[in-house]
């Protein structure tokens, strides 16, 4: 049975924007992007691709779709996605997605995996690397009714229904199993995704991609609007005190220094 | 007018891009600052990827196995390969393969089975011997090595000097007179094995750069007929039309390393505070990054023109010359600027700069100095065929 895997991937501005670029406008409550800087896939998406890919090194006949969320320009993501190596790529942009909050896109998102037909699985990151909120996952696969495994570092097929996942936690790794359809979230341990070869490049570039507006994914307006509102936008000030700890010698120095530190609960 | 690339150019160079900030820059971190190798283990595997990425020697023709991408990406790959500390000589350690010389493309059956497929495959390493003590920016009539027909060899006498890699390469690409009464025609090119008996390394001649070169010496060195490259005679035509291809991609390489200058001097200026206020709100240093600005884009709109030249198939001699004298003296006064932005970290080994800026000198003057490019665009502007700029873009 040929496997059909979904790849959900967001455009963030790029995570190495130098700091010094960052801006935000705080009337419209959104993240300047730094001119002359590109955006790229969200890394954590770019993993959750890399597992999928790699299931289908190992059996070819797999089918992964990617779908990205996002404006025009997030056409780059889905690019991207099939110069890695996946297949087809469908981007969902549409005035209407603008600002939508994690609830809005796992339902957009949730509506768009149904109009793409029968699948196995579902790849996601763990959260994305502008807001870090990682609300999308767990809602999409709660809107979907499927299970959902998060934080992974690798999945493989034990067979056409049961998906092996290991998921990282603080101290070592979890071991899960769980019936397909799934929906699974993954962390900068998968390791270093693939790098695109020319050849997937030139038949990325050549690939139509499909494209979704709100009207195509049947979209119920009643159920379409954001459970969440981004009150305040802001870059935290801080501030830099400096006191000079005087002793006696230096062993008292220190120690009224350790008290101190003690003191501000820093030791 | 707007640079339009494709989705395949820009994906292409996009991945360059990752794969220098994510595997080449990180890497330098624990080399010495004027190193132009890898060490071997490292230089496999990034080699090993390029080839998986199907991005190695992307210069080499369909014909040949290569991936025959045209000459506007290679110019912004190139650009991007080399934004790193050792990127002017070596852009990316050369992970993504030299590029075999085009002359070799012609070569016969026989020179390309022992030549030009051990190249490609990375098993064979080669120099070029062009200059001579006697002279490099004229070689039609410096030159004075001479090959003297004896039987099926040519047996050649003589000195070359600047012969990077000489004493590393396993052969040579060797310019000599085989005709002293026939000027420019009289020029020839070999095909020589440094093992060959009579090819000496004279000494080892170092340079600005930490990647020293050499000087030669022929003594009755025995070269057989068979490795002659071209026909007798076509030397001089050989190394011109090559070294007008190569302008294009050298001015790039500069180009990268000016953009990776401009980027620091950028941010140093966004941070460093003199006087209550960072550098970037003073207007003297404004001014320096916004010249900078200017030096980068008319390098690059010159190379672009250049490079869509030849993907055309047109002639491309003035645009080379043009992109390669502006190019490289650019590249120069970006660096220089952007160490004056950095005041005295600019000057220390402790980031490219200084490297930069030592390497760049010799860009001014190897593969035919500025005052050669002048010439040859004085000569075009001034011929009979001579066209306004105008002319040539639309
Ligand atoms: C680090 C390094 C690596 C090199 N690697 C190689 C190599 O691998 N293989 C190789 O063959 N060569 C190599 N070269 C040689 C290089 O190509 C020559 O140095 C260059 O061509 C200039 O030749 P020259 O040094 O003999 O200067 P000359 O030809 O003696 O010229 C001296 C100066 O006069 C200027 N000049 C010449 N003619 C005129 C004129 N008519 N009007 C005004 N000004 C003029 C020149 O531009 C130059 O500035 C290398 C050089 C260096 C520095």
């Amino acid at each position: 049975m040929a496997l059909h895997l979904i790849c959900c991937a967001k455009q963030v501005p790029d995570p190495e924007t130098p700091a010094a670029s960052f801006r935000i406008d705080p009337a419209a409550k959104k993240v300047v992007p730094a001119p002359g800087v590109a955006p790229v896939i969200s890394p954590f998406d770019e993993q959750a691709v890399e597992v999928a890919l790699k299931i289908k090194d190992a059996r070819p006949d797999t089918k992964v779709t990617i779908i990205s969320m996002g404006g025009a320009s997030a056409r780059d993501v889905v690019k991207h996605g099939l110069a890695m190596g996946a297949d087809e790529g469908v981007l969902l942009d549409d005035p209407a997605f603008d600002g939508a909050d994690a609830y809005q896109t796992a339902y957009a998102l949730s509506q768009a995996v149904r109009k793409v037909g029968a699948f196995d699985a579902i790849f996601c990151g763990r959260q994305a690397a502008d807001f870090d909120q990682g609300q999308v996952a767990i809602g999409l696969a709660e809107l979907l009714g499927i299970p959902a495994l998060i934080n992974g570092q690798a999945a493989e097929f034990i067979d056409d229904r049961r998906v092996r996942f290991e998921r990282v936690l603080p101290d070592g790794i979890g071991v899960f199993e769980a019936p397909t359809p799934v929906l699974t979230s993954y962390s900068q341990e998968v390791g270093q995704p693939r790098y695109p070869t020319l050849r997937n490049i030139m038949a990325a570039a050549r690939k139509e991609i499909t494209i979704w507006k709100s009207g195509d994914l049947g979209l119920d307006p009643a159920e379409f609007i954001p459970k969440t509102k981004l009150v305040d936008l802001y870059v935290p000030v801080y501030e830099g005190k400096c006191e000079i700890i005087e002793g006696e010698n230096a062993a008292d120095a220190g120690e009224k220094l350790a008290l101190k530190l003690r003191e501000a609960k820093i030791i | 007018m707007e640079l339009k690339l494709s989705e395949e150019q820009r994906m292409i160079i996009h991945n360059v891009r990752r794969f220098v900030r994510e595997e080449i820059v990180p890497l330098e971190r624990d080399l010495d600052p004027d190193a132009f190798e890898l060490p071997a283990r490292e230089q496999e595997r990034l080699t090993a990827m390029v080839k998986a990425m199907g991005l190695y020697q992307m210069g080499i023709p369909k014909r040949y196995g290569g991936p025959g991408v045209d000459m506007i990406t290679r110019t912004l790959a190139a650009e991007e390969m080399s934004q790193h500390r050792a990127g002017l000589y070596h852009p990316s350690y050369d992970v993504f393969g030299e590029e075999p010389p085009p002359p070799l493309f012609e070569a016969t059956d026989y020179q390309r089975e022992r030549y030009l497929l051990p190249l490609i495959r990375g098993e064979k390493r080669v120099f070029i011997g062009v200059t001579e003590p006697s002279g490099g920016s004229d070689p039609a009539r410096a030159i004075q090595t001479k090959a003297v027909r004896d039987g099926d060899d040519w047996v050649i006498n003589g000195s070359k000097m600047f012969n990077s890699w000489a004493d590393r390469a396993d052969f040579g690409l060797v310019f000599v007179r085989t005709n002293p009464k026939a000027g420019r025609q009289g020029i020839s090119c070999f095909l020589v094995d440094t093992d060959t008996p009579g090819f000496v390394v004279k000494r080892l001649v170092h340079v600005l750069r930490s990647d020293y070169t050499t000087e030669l010496a022929f003594e009755d060195m025995r070269v057989p007929a068979t490795h002659l490259l071209g026909e007798e005679g076509q030397g001089f035509a050989i190394v011109n039309e090559w070294l007008t291809a190569n302008r294009i991609p050298y001015s790039a390489v500069g180009i990268g390393v000016a953009v990776a200058a401009q980027k620091m001097a950028i941010e140093y200026a966004k941070h460093r505070e003199t006087f209550g206020d960072v550098l970037a709100n003073r207007q003297a240093i404004q001014w320096m990054l916004v010249d900078n600005e200017l030096d980068i884009r008319t390098s690059r709109w010159l190379v672009l023109h250049a490079a869509q030249k030849a993907d055309e198939g047109k002639p491309f001699r003035f645009e080379a010359a043009a992109a390669k004298v502006f190019a490289t003296e650019a590249a120069g006064r970006v660096v220089d600027r952007s160490m004056q932005v950095h005041g005295g970290i600019g000057v220390t080994k402790d980031l490219p700069l200084e490297r930069w800026y030592r390497e760049l000198r010799i860009r001014r003057i190897g593969e035919g100095p500025s005052e050669v490019q002048r010439i040859i665009m004085a000569r075009d502007l001034l011929s009979a065929a001579a066209t306004s700029d105008l002319d040539s873009l639309i």
